[in-house]
């Protein structure tokens, strides 16, 4: 990439300044993971005052250890592990082919297909019908419940093709005097042409299946095949518990310990959770940072 | 061209295909998947320990009860979370105990275990779906809901399931025993549909509630040679003592007390003769509801609030527990006889050791104080327990009788005498040092199946015998409350919650309270909140009562009023 | 399809007849075949689960039919009651003021950083500062709440900043003006670096060859942002800007919930808020739908004007 020496330079002062502001950005997101990973070392006590800024107050790599431990995680790692895969071939796949539908020239009943795919962003008929849905399809306390309805997204969809409407028309006409069908056309222009869009696409799959716990909450009642964030949510959730409200003696002092075991525990599992995701990421970067795609084909 | 769509077809069929593949191919499976899981090891489990037990009994088949419970959860010593299907599913004496308990009277259980967080969903969709169970926890059934499976004829009268199927000694308890305050949940038919914990406390022959009321750092009126606070405006000197003294030693006026600004339910409202609730009884023996908006006390209480708040003394955050952590907290409402807030209190090398200990301060307004305290015979109305019309009644009586029994109720508050308790002076006390998970979570929990799980708890507290280890380890904390105890009748008490006092609502009653609390709600917590704050004026009190009537109060304490009533 | 819809009717017919000839017909064919499985999921998992949108006109309760005898209709009184409630004139307002302020700080925040990224040439640094500004988004609403309310608390990070900048000392948090900063602030944060992977993916694409030739003309880098850059990721933005405005009704209140205290209700209490509370409320099954299919209406109609307007404008929009 040497060769972007020539780009755009300008006044270097300026440009020292960019690069501060671009260094003071990165500094106040990375921060707040730093702190959420020195609490998850401190003593579970100094984690519960969540006034540790700089430097872990004790060391105590407890919450890492019952983490480790816990077999119900590991399960629910490889779950959410599953999904992600299916979930992000399926998506991209699926919307791909309507996105390009979508931008095929001479296509008849546009207007109502793009009211076929709007309409769903606005209105939905809530979780009852969806469960009864789901049952009715012999998708309740299966893992297909998790991978099915979740292998579109008509937001990906208009996404896909507001990229797709950047490819010149010239390229798809040369490919059709050059005797390209339908399928030629998606796999020799729109597929290699789309690969930034794909990667954006994957990542918001990926993050979004890795956070994603409601469907399984309501689908899934046995923690067999649940995934990893439903799991979190419940050692957030039960400690987020106020016991003040609590009107019951034992079920208080029940909270009440979950509530220091759980100061530490949390920010481990937020940090042994994203992890995965983070590391994930630059594979995908590197088809959106460099400049690679549009330049190579001049029009 | 003909080849691509040819191409195209197929890739489209192959797809559909495979969904329409995956939906046909699922139904059948998942049908039985839902019996999978952890009932059926439990009923393995069981079926193991019947296998030993009625070998040479009769062979008669035991009957199977299948219940949809929640897989609560306890945590041990090492802060490892434990739940009641690792129980289940694991080899815990105490759960085969009482799966073998069950057995000689012919029943196996069947469960089917959600985790907590999952359950009102769960439960929720269920029922949309049609239930399949014998017995179902009721958590997250709001009350429409149960009315609904009342008239649909899904939940069993269990009034009828006792007097029918049960021994003599089972009807009795309902009927004229303990058990009846549950006749105070008797539909507009006459039934019972539900069973609800109870927690029966017991000082010197009397039943006795435990409470749960303000607590103040013993050790810093200690430190200050400060008297406890037997005034209101002891008590506001003592915290701003607290301050000005620095009594924590950080070198910041931090230290602060915890009174929620927004509810009456804070400990000190009930120093100024006020309610918990936005309805609340005007005693605790009158039977009489009306709001604490209605109070002798319930100005001066604002005004004193005010001026706790403007001398920076309050702490602001309704949640989370940083301050009580970082050594700042002063005050707070908690139950009086608890020892667990103590240690997690970060205090310097060298301090005295953290102590909270109950308080219950005059206004000197003329107005008595109450101490918010739980019923003497404790009704709970979150972890109820409802019978499905698909169950085997006479099954169902059975089991009644065992829940009634001494022997769940000491296998499920105590366990099994020499494992998790012993008997001391002819005192049981529970095991404290074991090695053993489950033996460390009943040394400070019930069973895991009861309370919001599977089974209602029958609890009977001694009270007196609880204060034995307070005085021998928390002397300070010990006495406030053997003082309230031992005097017990020249207290006026006030009702923890007040909606455990009330017969259950009519559809109509459901709905209005309901549409009045969604902006009545809102409303007064706010207007609390700003009064106390200084950003509403105290002079236009009338217009604010004014506003709530408008939004409904006189007529939710109307409703309140005929559901006490009815309980009659 | 954007220029036909400018053509006027007559000039349609002619283009139509030429269109739609048996190789159209064809092609179509092969198109829809390729669009069906996604199509069918959309219908079986959008569509046929719409159904459950009436009984925002009925008083249901769980486990009674959707559709039967014994179903109670009222008509639009949940509507009205919602509408006609106490509080809806504030959380309209409250609802609206936050999305204005997400509108004009979250919306705009991701295009401005993707413009920042994209001047900086060193690619690791480049590849570090995007990878750091994605991170926040992986930290739970739960645990982001605690962190606010901790940093906002009198002794907290950032309440000692403010103080060091000459604010007085408070807890910030049951100050009601400070609160729509702190939401917006928060939310821009934590979804800044997530919401700039779009743009760019999308400056990424953009011809290289138009920035060597506009630096040939002498163009600084202000100038090929703004008539380079900028009109490259037009398409992407108009469309983000679409949606965005439809979504006015609806904010983050899953942040609010764990944030607010009734001493800022009055500015904190949303449509979303609010309905939350009526949910643990007893049975209001059809209200809270109600007000879901209230916000709904009023956001697909808002999507409708803006994409019109949109169109109109910039030639761009979502169909």
């Amino acid at each position: 990439m040497k060769n972007k020496n020539k780009v755009r330079e300008g006044n270097p002062a300026i440009t020292v300044l960019l690069y501060i502001a671009a260094g003071a950005m990165a500094f106040i997101t990375i921060y707040p993971m730093y702190y959420v990973l020195i609490l998850s070392l401190s003593e579970p006590q100094f984690a519960a005052t969540m006034k540790v800024y700089t430097w872990p107050k004790g060391f105590n790599l407890g919450a890492y250890e019952t983490l480790v431990k816990d077999a119900k995680m590991w399960r629910a790692y490889a779950n959410t592990f599953l999904y992600v895969v299916c979930n992000t071939i399926l998506v991209v796949t699926t919307c791909t082919l309507v996105a390009y539908g979508l931008s095929y020239k001479n296509l008849i009943g546009r207007k109502f297909l793009t009211m076929f795919l709007l309409v769903p962003m606005y209105f939905s008929g809530g979780m009852i019908p969806h469960f009864l849905l789901i049952m009715k399809l012999g998708l309740y306390d299966s893992p297909l419940s998790q991978i099915i309805p979740a292998a579109f997204s008509i937001w990906d969809i208009i996404l896909i093709r507001s990229f797709f409407r950047t490819i010149p028309d010239s390229l798809v006409d040369a490919a059709k005097i050059d005797g390209a069908g339908v399928l030629q056309v998606l796999t020799n222009v729109f597929l290699p042409l789309g690969k930034p869009i794909f990667a954006v696409i994957a990542v918001y799959t990926i993050v979004s299946t890795w956070n994603s716990w409601f469907n399984a909450m309501v689908y899934l009642p046995h923690i067999t095949w649940q995934p990893l964030q439903l799991h979190l949510r419940r050692v957030l959730v039960s400690s987020s518990q106020t016991i003040s409200q609590v009107m019951d003696q034992a079920a208080a002092r029940e909270a009440a310990a979950k509530e220091l075991s759980n100061a530490q525990l949390q920010y481990a599992m937020i940090i042994f959770t994203s992890l995965p995701v983070l590391a994930a990421y630059p594979f995908f970067q590197r088809y959106f940072v460099k400049g690679m795609v549009l330049g190579s084909l001049k029009e | 061209m003909k080849k691509e769509k040819v191409l195209a077809v197929m890739l489209a069929a192959a797809m559909t295909m495979g969904l329409a593949a995956c939906g046909s191919g699922k139904g059948t499976e998942t049908t039985t998947a839902q019996t999978t899981a952890a009932s059926t090891t439990a009923a393995a489990a069981q079926e193991e320990a019947a296998a030993e037990t009625t070998a040479q009994a009769e062979p008669k088949e035991p009957d199977v009860i299948r219940i949809l419970g929640v897989d609560r959860s306890g945590t041990d010593t090492d802060g490892r979370v434990v739940y009641l299907s690792d129980w289940v599913n694991g080899d815990s004496k105490i759960w085969q105990r009482l799966a073998s308990d069950l057995l000689e009277r012919g029943i196996v259980l069947d469960l089917d275990l959600i985790a907590e967080d999952q359950y009102e969903t769960v439960v929720q969709t269920q029922i949309a779906a049609g239930l399949n169970c014998d017995m179902i926890n009721l958590q997250g059934v709001d009350s429409k809901t149960r009315l609904n499976l009342v008239k649909q004829g899904i939940l069993a009268p269990v009034n009828q399931i006792w007097e029918n199927y049960s021994q003599e000694s089972t009807k009795e308890f309902y009927t004229t025993g303990y058990g009846s305050v549950m006749l105070r949940d008797r539909m507009e038919d006459g039934n019972v549909y539900w069973l609800s914990p109870l927690t029966i406390g017991d000082f010197d022959g009397r039943v006795t509630g435990s409470v749960k009321g303000v607590m103040i750092r013993k050790d810093w009126l200690n430190k200050l040679n400060l008297p406890v606070p037997k005034t209101t405006n002891e008590l506001y000197d003592a915290l701003l003592a607290f301050q000005t003294n620095d009594v924590n030693g950080n070198g910041l006026a931090d230290e602060v007390a915890r009174a929620g600004l927004g509810s009456f339910n804070n400990g000190v409202a009930q120093f100024f003769g006020l309610g918990t609730d936005l309805v609340c009884f005007t005693d605790y023996d009158s039977g009489v509801l009306t709001s604490p908006w209605y109070m002798d006390g319930v100005k001066d209480y604002i005004l004193f609030m005010k001026r706790l708040y403007e001398a920076g003394l309050l702490d602001l955050a309704e949640s989370g527990n940083s301050a009580k952590v970082e050594n700042r907290l002063a005050l707070f409402t908690s139950w009086w006889s608890e020892t667990w807030e103590e240690p997690t209190v970060l205090i310097p090398e060298g301090a005295d050791p953290v102590v909270y200990v109950g308080i219950s301060c005059d206004s000197e307004t003329g107005v008595e104080p109450v101490i918010p305290i739980q019923d003497g015979i404790q009704k709970n109305s979150n972890y109820q327990i409802a019978v499905t019309t698909q169950a085997n009644p006479e099954a169902v009586g059975r089991l009644l009788d065992y829940l009634t029994s001494e022997e769940y109720s000491t296998l499920t508050e105590l366990g099994i005498e020499g494992y998790t308790y012993e008997v001391i002076d002819g005192e049981k006390r529970k095991i404290l040092d074991s090695d053993i998970s489950e033996v460390q979570i009943m040394s400070v929990l019930n069973a895991l199946w009861t309370n919001n799980a599977i089974l209602p708890r029958l609890e009977i507290a001694d009270r007196k015998a609880g204060l034995e280890p307070l005085k021998e380890n928390w002397p300070d904390k010990e006495e406030p409350v053997r003082e309230l105890f031992e005097n017990y009748d020249q207290y006026a008490l006030t009702r923890l919650s007040v909606s455990d006092e009330l017969a259950v609502a009519t559809e109509d009653e459901t709905q209005r309270s309901s549409d009045i609390r969604a902006d009545l709600d809102t409303y007064y917590s706010e207007l609390l909140t700003k009064l106390i704050m200084g950003q509403q004026s105290m002079d236009d009190w009338d217009s604010y009562i004014e506003d709530m009537k408008d939004l409904g109060l006189d007529e939710l304490i109307e409703i309140y009023q005929a559901r006490y009533d009815r309980t009659k | 399809m954007l220029h036909r819809k400018k053509t006027g009717n007559g000039e349609t017919e002619v283009m139509k007849k030429k269109k739609y000839g048996r190789g159209i017909i064809k092609e179509n064919l092969q198109v829809y075949a390729l669009m069906l499985p996604t199509l069918l999921l959309i219908f079986t998992f959008c569509y046929l689960p719409m159904y459950g949108v009436i009984i925002a006109f009925q008083d249901y309760v769980p486990g009674a039919a959707f559709l039967g005898s014994d179903v109670k209709w009222v008509g639009l009184k949940w509507f009205k009651q919602f509408i006609g409630g106490h509080y809806f004139q504030r959380l309209l307002k409250n609802t609206v003021t936050l999305s204005i302020l997400e509108l004009i700080f979250g919306f705009t925040a991701p295009i401005l950083f993707a413009l920042l990224l994209d001047q900086i040439r060193h690619l690791r640094y480049k590849k570090f500062v995007q990878t750091a500004s994605y991170m926040p988004y992986f930290i739970s609403t739960v645990v982001v709440a605690g962190m606010v309310i901790s940093f906002t608390d009198v002794n907290g990070l950032i309440t000692n900043m403010l103080t060091a900048l000459g604010f007085s000392r408070q807890n910030w948090r049951v100050n009601s003006a400070a609160f729509p900063w702190i939401y917006t602030f928060t939310n821009v944060w934590k979804s800044f670096g997530f919401g700039s992977i779009l743009y760019c993916s999308v400056i990424s694409s953009i011809d290289p060859g138009l920035y060597e030739a506009a630096k040939l003309d002498g163009a600084n880098r202000w100038q090929q942002a703004w008539h380079i850059t900028l009109p490259g990721i037009k398409a992407v933005i108009a469309i983000k800007l679409i949606t965005t405005v439809g979504s006015i009704l609806s904010v983050n209140s899953n942040f609010i919930l764990l944030y607010y205290l009734p001493a800022t209700y009055d500015v904190a209490d949303v449509i979303g808020t609010y309905t939350y509370r009526l949910g643990i409320l007893e049975g209001q099954y059809s209200y809270t739908t109600a007000a879901g299919v209230f916000t709904s209406v009023i956001a697909f109609a808002l999507t409708y004007l803006a994409n019109k307007v949109s169109n109109k404008l910039a030639d761009v929009g979502l169909w």
